[in-house]
């Protein structure tokens, strides 16, 4: 049970949407982090 | 007689195509708070967060042309704001590129490769991640010991 379980889950369709999933989360992460990312002013510091 | 007309043909479109302003390397680049087309724009902007932060770090950061619109210089003391998105953007897509390449390169040697492919063999692919990291030094280090490109041998070429 376990071991299936464990071979769907890394399935690459259900592995490319957790990737997509970090990879979003990283992304609204960078956005809190440095807020000028989005617009171009790149690491200048934000108003 | 075909490429002197490839390079007139190139020559011609390389001269037409920049403007006289760039060509004498004049810019009319103000700070975008001091322009008054980009303080018209920022106001006429609807009142939400979406508008409000980019006019806000638009108009303390950046140059506006006369049409009050942002605009990234090439010169040095602003090179940091090319040079640092396509560093993130070169390195990340190297990143990406020789993780899937390490990981089919070590799935080949296992006895199912096309399994690897489907289902995705964990460790191993932490393993290709943490390759991926180092990608600019590997590239380098299999540039040099000619691993990164085909041998000539191996390559199949048309009868000519």
């Amino acid at each position: 049970m376990m071991a299936s379980l464990m071979k769907y889950l890394t399935s690459a369709p259900v592995m490319a949407a957790l990737a997509l999933v970090i990879l979003s989360v990283v992304m609204i992460e960078l956005n809190y982090l440095f807020p000028g990312l989005q617009y171009g002013t790149y690491f200048h510091t934000a108003p | 007689m075909k490429s002197l007309i490839i390079i007139f043909l190139a020559g011609l479109i390389w001269l037409s195509g920049i403007p006289p302003a760039a060509a004498a390397g004049q810019t009319h680049l103000i700070p975008c708070q001091e322009s008054a087309a980009f303080m018209e724009r920022m106001q006429k902007a609807p009142k939400t967060y979406y508008f409000d932060q980019p006019y806000r770090a638009y108009s303390a950061n950046l140059l506006c042309g006369e049409e009050g619109l942002p605009h990234l210089q090439l010169r040095l003391d602003r090179a940091i704001d090319v040079a640092i998105p396509f560093a993130i953007f070169f390195y990340f897509a190297g990143f990406v590129g020789w993780s899937g390449r390490a990981y089919l390169i070590s799935s080949k040697r296992a006895s199912k490769p096309e399994e690897m492919e489907i289902f995705i063999n964990i460790p191993l692919a932490i393993q290709s991640f943490i390759q991926g990291l180092l990608w600019p030094l590997l590239a380098f280090k299999e540039l040099t010991t000619r691993e990164l490109t085909a041998k000539d041998s191996d390559l199949s070429v048309s009868p000519r």
